[in-house]
């Protein structure tokens, strides 16, 4: 480091001052009326704009979200206890924005933008509005590419596509997270971004959160937006918004981005404090009546862009958390109207062992089969609808299946089969090949020859086995992405081959 | 809330008073009929009470008005409120009046706070530099305040011209803190 002496020094301030440029500083100011809850009431600033930066002393700032005849009302980011009644506010002229940019990745800010886990500052030149309008219709085009979440259950029932927005659904502790998770493991070595937006949840929580991404080197491709239970409502209020306007970042730059917002009911939470302290009207449940524009606005940013934009894609999987699995409530209604579809997790299911608890019968995906590959089409064409007539079926030999006929009690059998291979442990993503192959089997009947219970380890031991000793069958499919004769002649022949070892490794485990 | 009453009430007058064109009358009766509810705590008790029926206050404002030579608006304004039982928000409402009608005519008041006391000339150049900028005719009040350093903060409305030597140096401190 080269040293510099003390006139030195003196000598750079002195050129500072005398260059300093005297001016005027034109203000528009207003006085604080009054504080509380996170609330201020300003008096003045006759020209202030709709949801612009206001600058309270202290180096607080507050957004401006109500203008009335005399007065506006502020919300405060930040410790808001030293404002006093009186306290002069400043108008900024600047609408609420976060930084965006490539600095972002792989860091944990707060919904200001700025860094909570103590690397450093981000340096990055680009901001983006907190609030944006969405595109427009000609501005996008339909989803074309899938976003693979390495769960078997869903790249094949449920396919996400880039640019969709998928909501996650479900009591607490049914996994609605976890599947969060998986998802951004299951990027590794991908195109996608990842933005995880905590709203409202426990830090230790978030801290579990980034604790599994960094353990198994996510972070590398992720952002993590943070507004926890500690902070104020306004915080929260803001989360989503700036998770949003950095995914749109990459949307605009010609990449690929996916936005998790967990979750939208603490969301809504907080906007109805928020609300109601600013002495909006309530309307059901105590929401604001605008809560429901508040979630559309926010998802509306999802969006495939057409080519002439440069086909970015900012896809959103918002969560909603259900009380008793009653999704007839306002905020999972509305939500559940916003988007492309849902994953619904039940917490029978998931007590029963079904992990992920994903009920595929009320599951949907609007648009994401247009983004499935051609392979993974072909064999879950009929998966949904086999697993539906097993439910059926199943609701009905509960009481009792000796009387039933040969046909039905196949179609048990194939059912019972399929529920278990839609089964996958916590943190193991598949690669959609796998996915492939072992629906394949399931679905064209080759595992219903084996006891339930073997199912699963027979999966597990089925992909070393054939990426060994037929490599040809996952590369194509890899390449290819679709299954044509000589490779399901290929698929065919390597189930048979590890079955048939499989089951003389149970003769001889029974001797 | 109150204060939302108060500038329909003042925007009432200050609309009469200028479709009379006598506005500067209006003001200066107003100013003085506030003074004698300030001062009488008696004219207050009465006016005030709702035991005293608005006939009564009303003959009193008319003997007082007569007194005092009250405009004739200044009268039906004080009669208007006696009879909405808003009497107690006189004074809310003449400061509301004050702002209105010079809103209507064109005149800003201005506060000038300086680190130590205007001449007169400076006063004038300063109040002349003020109507240039903002097109209106400006009606100012001075404020001494040593803590300024020097120069002087100029507050016209919610807008704040801030030529103080305080916030040069705070400005030059940030600007040294952030290179």
């Amino acid at each position: 480091m080269a040293t510099i002496k003390a006139d030195e020094i003196t000598s750079i301030l002195r050129e500072q001052i005398e260059n300093y440029q005297q001016t005027v500083a034109v203000d528009e100011v207003g006085s604080v009326i009054s504080v509380g809850d996170g609330i201020a009431r300003v008096h003045g600033l006759d020209r202030c704009m709709a949801g612009e930066m206001l600058e309270f002393p202290h180096g607080v700032f507050g957004i401006a979200l109500n203008l009335e005849e005399d007065q506006v009302g502020t919300v405060l980011l930040g410790d808001y206890t030293e404002i006093r009644e009186g306290d002069t506010v400043k108008r900024t002229k600047k609408i609420m924005s976060v930084p965006v940019g490539d600095a972002l990745i792989g860091r944990i800010v707060n919904p200001l933008g700025q860094p909570i886990d103590d690397k450093g500052p981000i340096v990055t030149e680009h901001r983006n509005p907190l609030e944006r309008l969405a595109p427009g219709v000609v501005d996008r085009q339909p989803v074309r590419e899938p976003v693979q979440t390495g769960i078997k259950a869903i790249d094949s029932m449920i396919p996400i596509g880039r640019g969709q927005r998928e909501l996650i659904i479900g009591d607490r502790q049914t996994g609605k997270t976890a599947i969060i998770l998986d998802t951004i493991l299951n990027q590794k070595g991908g195109d996608l971004i990842c933005i995880y937006c905590a709203i409202g949840q426990k830090r230790s929580t978030v801290a579990q959160v980034v604790k599994t991404l960094t353990d198994y080197g996510a972070m590398d491709y992720s952002i993590v937006v943070s507004a926890s239970a500690s902070e104020p409502a306004t915080m929260q209020y803001i989360a989503p918004f700036a998770a949003a306007a950095i995914g749109e970042y990459f949307r605009d730059t010609k990449r690929h981005a996916i936005c998790f917002y967990d979750d939208l009911s603490k969301h809504a939470q907080s906007y109805r404090e928020i609300s109601l302290l600013l002495r909006r009207p309530p309307g059901r449940e105590a929401f604001p009546g605008d809560v429901f524009f508040l979630h559309s606005r926010l998802l509306e940013r999802a969006a495939k862009l057409n080519d002439q934009l440069g086909a970015g894609s900012l896809t959103a999987l918002p969560v909603i958390e259900t009380q008793a699995g009653d999704v007839s409530a306002y905020i999972p209604t509305n939500v559940i109207s916003i988007t492309d579809g849902q994953i619904y997790l039940e917490a029978d299911l998931f007590n029963a062992g079904i992990r992920p608890a994903i009920n595929a019968g009320i599951s949907v995906s609007r648009v994401g089969g247009n983004a499935q590959t051609k392979a993974m089409k072909k064999v879950s064409g009929t998966l949904r609808l086999d697993m539906a007539q097993y439910r059926e079926l199943a609701a009905f030999a509960q009481f009792g299946s000796e009387q039933l006929d040969k046909a039905t009690q196949a179609q048990l059998a194939r059912g019972q089969r399929l529920v278990e291979i839609l089964k996958q442990d916590q943190f193991q993503p598949l690669a959609v090949e796998n996915q492939v192959l072992i629906i394949f089997a399931g679905g064209k009947g080759y595992l219903d020859d084996l006891d339930v219970a073997d199912v699963r380890r027979f999966e597990l031991e089925l992909y070393p086995f054939v990426e060994t000793n037929y490599p040809n069958v996952f590369k194509t499919l890899r390449e290819k992405k679709t299954i044509d004769d000589a490779l399901q002649a290929d698929m065919i022949q390597a189930i048979n081959a590890f079955k048939e070892r499989f089951k003389a490794g149970l003769a001889a485990a029974a001797d | 809330m109150s204060e939302a009453v108060a500038s329909r009430y003042a925007a009432a007058l200050a609309d009469a008073a200028l479709a009379e064109s006598n506005a500067e009358r209006v003001r200066r009766d107003l100013a003085a009929f506030v003074a004698a509810f300030d001062e009488s705590a008696e004219l207050r008790n009465v006016l005030e009470t709702p035991s005293v029926a608005p006939e009564l206050k009303k003959k009193i404002v008319e003997a007082l008005a007569k007194r005092m030579d009250l405009a004739k608006a200044v009268r039906n304004f004080v009669f208007l409120l006696v009879d909405h039982s808003r009497i107690e928000m006189l004074r809310e409402i003449q400061q509301a009046f004050h702002q209105a009608l010079n809103a209507r005519l064109g005149i800003a008041d201005a506060e000038v706070t300086s680190a130590r006391e205007l001449g007169a000339e400076e006063r004038r150049e300063l109040i002349a530099t003020l109507e240039r900028r903002t097109g209106k005719k400006i009606e100012a009040r001075f404020r001494e305040d040593a803590s300024l350093l020097g120069g002087a903060v100029v507050r016209v409305g919610s807008i704040v011209y801030d030529g103080s030597v305080r916030e040069q140096l705070t400005r030059l401190r940030e600007q040294l803190e952030t290179e």
